[in-house]
C-alpha cells in the first residue's frame, strides 16, 4: 500500500511569500507501512 | 552554517522552476530538490499480528526522532504527531539517495552507499528504543523495515535491576552492524564491529523494573543456546534462567520467553547473605553456656523470601560457652561465628532445588586467631552427638575442609573459600561445620557473608 501526502513546510511558505524563490512544488515524501511484528514462543 | 547552504540552495532550485505552486495534489514524481523538506512516514499501519503485542504500538508518537542520512549528510527530524502516518521536516541536500533510522538515538554512520547502524549491548527494555527501523529510498518513498530480531521477556517481580541475555561462545547480539539493503528495502548484516556476545537491560528510570513485559533488540541469527541472568536490587539474589535449545532470532519477530522470574522458573539461584550488618530478630547473637546448648532454626529474609537457618550444635566436652550466633564485638563488627568444634550452620534448603555451590568469606572473631587456623568444610549433615573423629564425618563431595586464614586484620575480609559440591539432593539442608586438625585449635570461624547457588532439579 502506498501513500502520499502533500505539504509545504512553514519555512517554504515563507520564502515564498518574501519572494526569495518558489519551490516546484512541496518536497513529498510518500511512504508503506512497516512491517507488522510477529511473536514467536521460545521452547524451553 | 547550514541554513545558509538551505536558503541558497532554495534559491537556485527555485531558479529552474516554471511557476509557482502551491500544495498540490497528486504531485508527480520529484527530483530531490535542496532545502526544507517533508518526509512523511507511516510506521505500522496494523501494529502488531498478535494481541500481546497490541499495546506495544509501533505507531509514531509526536517528537518521535528519526536521523536522516545521505551521501555527505545527516540530519534529524521529529514526527508532529501521533499516529499510523506522521510528517518529519528536515533541512536535506541534494541526493541520490537517503536512508532514515528510527530512532535516532540509534548511533548511525554512512560511508560508501553503506548505512552502518548501531545495536546497543546496553538497553532499557522499552519496545520504542529496541525496535530499530531502516528506511532507504532513491526517490520519495521512505518505507521503514524492521532491523532486529526481537526478544520478549516478562517479569513477575517488582525489584529486577538488571537483566543479562546471552547467547553461545562467540554468538554476536549487538554492535555495529553495516547492513546490505535489498530491492525491498530488507536489511540484512553483513559484518559487525565492536561485536558485544551478551545484552544487558537495566531500568530507563529507577533503580528497578516493574513487574510487565518488556523487550530487547539483537542481532538476528540462530543462537546454540539462551542464558538469562536477573539480579535484584539489593544485588543479593541472582536468577539464572538457560536452556540448552537453539532460539531462532529472525528479523521483524519477536521470540517470547515468558516469565523468567515466576516461582520455580529459575535454573539458578545465587543468593547472598551478609552478616555484617545489625543480627536480624530471632538470630542468637553470644555463645550459650555449655550445658544449655539448643539447636535453634532462624530466618533470613532476603529479596521478599523467607530463607531458614538451621543453627545447630551438639554439647561439647570443654565445657565452653559455644554455639552458633550472629555475634558482634567492637573490634571485628558484626559476623556469624561457628563457636566450637562440630558447630553447624544449615544453609537454607529449597524445594526443587539442590545446593551447588558455597562461598564463605571470613571475618576475625577475636583475639584467639591470631594463631590458630580455623577450618571449615560442608557437611551432608548435622549429627546430634559431636563425630568421634574428623574422619568420621559426612563432608558432602566438594565440601571438603579449606584452611582458613590465621591473623586477619580487624578489617579485613578473609576468603573468599569456594566450595563445588556435587552429588546433592532437593530441598536438603547442608551445613557449615568448623573443625580443625592443627595442634591448639580455635574452634571458631567468622563469617562475613555467604554466597550459595543452587541449580533446578529437572523434574
Amino acid at each position: 500500500m502506498k501513500k502520499t501526502t502533500n505539504y509545504v513546510s512553514p519555512e517554504v511558505q515563507l520564502l515564498q511569500m518574501t519572494g526569495m524563490g518558489i519551490l516546484c512544488a512541496s518536497q513529498l515524501f510518500d511512504s508503506e507501512q512497516n512491517e507488522s511484528i510477529i511473536e514467536n514462543t521460545f521452547n524451553w | 552554517m547550514k541554513k545558509i547552504v538551505y536558503i541558497l540552495s532554495v534559491a537556485l532550485a527555485a531558479a529552474a522552476c516554471s511557476k509557482p505552486e502551491s500544495p498540490v495534489t497528486n504531485p508527480e514524481p520529484q527530483e530531490p530538490v535542496t532545502g526544507k523538506v517533508e518526509f512523511t512516514a507511516v510506521f505500522g499501519e496494523a501494529p502488531v499480528v498478535k494481541s500481546e503485542l497490541s499495546g506495544e504500538s509501533v505507531l509514531w508518537k509526536a517528537g518521535d526522532e528519526i536521523s536522516i542520512l545521505w551521501d555527505g549528510g545527516n540530519t534529524t527530524a521529529q514526527a508532529d504527531a501521533a499516529g499510523a502516518q506522521a510528517n518529519f521536516s528536515a533541512s536535506v541536500d541534494d541526493a541520490s539517495e537517503y536512508f532514515a533510522v528510527y530512532p535516532s538515538k540509534a548511533s548511525v554512520s554512512l560511508s560508501k552507499g553503506a548505512l552502518t547502524v548501531g545495536i546497543p549491548a546496553e538497553q532499557n527494555g522499552a519496545f520504542e528504543d529496541v525496535n530499530i527501523a531502516i528506511a532507504k529510498t532513491t526517490e520519495r518513498s521512505l518505507v521503514f523495515k524492521n532491523l532486529c530480531a526481537l526478544g520478549k521477556i516478562t517479569l513477575s517481580r517488582n525489584d529486577i535491576a538488571k537483566i543479562e541475555f546471552k547467547g553461545g561462545e562467540g554468538q554476536s547480539l549487538a554492535g555495529d552492524v553495516t547492513l546490505s539493503i535489498n530491492g525491498e528495502g530488507v536489511p540484512s548484516v553483513i559484518s559487525t564491529a565492536s561485536a558485544a556476545e551478551s545484552i544487558v537491560l537495566t531500568p530507563a528510570s529507577g533503580d528497578a523494573f516493574a513487574a510487565g513485559s518488556y523487550y530487547f533488540a539483537a542481532i538476528p541469527g540462530t543462537l546454540n543456546k539462551v542464558e538469562f541472568t536477573l539480579t535484584t536490587v539489593s544485588g543479593n539474589t541472582i536468577l539464572g534462567k538457560a536452556s540448552a535449545n537453539p532460539a531462532e532470532l529472525l528479523r521483524s519477530k519477536a521470540l517470547n520467553f515468558g516469565t523468567l522470574d515466576a516461582e520455580g522458573a529459575a535454573t539458578t539461584m545465587t543468593l547472598t547473605f551478609d552478616f555484617q550488618g545489625d543480627a536480624l530478630e530471632g538470630w542468637p547473637t553470644a555463645a550459650q553456656a555449655a550445658n544449655t546448648l539448643e539447636s535453634k532454626t532462624v530466618t533470613y529474609p532476603l529479596d521478599g523470601t523467607d530463607y531458614e537457618f538451621k543453627l545447630h550444635f551438639p554439647q561439647t566436652s570443654d565445657t565452653k560457652p559455644r554455639g552458633v550466633y550472629w555475634g558482634y564485638s567492637d573490634s571485628y563488627g558484626n559476623r556469624l561465628l561457628l563457636n566450637g568444634k562440630f558447630k553447624y550452620a544449615g544453609i537454607p534448603a529449597i524445594s526443587g532445588y539442590k545446593l551447588v555451590k558455597v562461598i564463605l568469606w571470613q571475618k576475625r572473631q577475636g583475639n584467639d586467631d591470631k594463631e590458630d587456623v580455623p577450618a571449615v568444610a560442608i557437611s551432608a549433615e548435622a549429627p546430634a552427638t559431636n563425630p568421634s573423629s574428623t574422619a568420621s564425618m559426612n563432608l558432602v563431595s566438594g565440601g571438603d575442609r579449606l584452611t582458613w586464614k590465621a591473623g586477619l586484620g580487624k578489617n579485613e575480609i578473609g576468603g573468599p573459600y569456594t566450595y563445588n559440591l556435587s552429588g546433592t539432593e532437593e530441598g536438603t539442608n547442608y551445613y557449615i561445620v568448623i573443625y580443625n586438625v592443627s595442634k591448639t585449635p580455635s574452634y571458631v570461624a567468622g563469617i562475613a557473608k555467604m554466597e550459595v547457588t543452587y541449580e533446578k532439579v529437572s523434574e
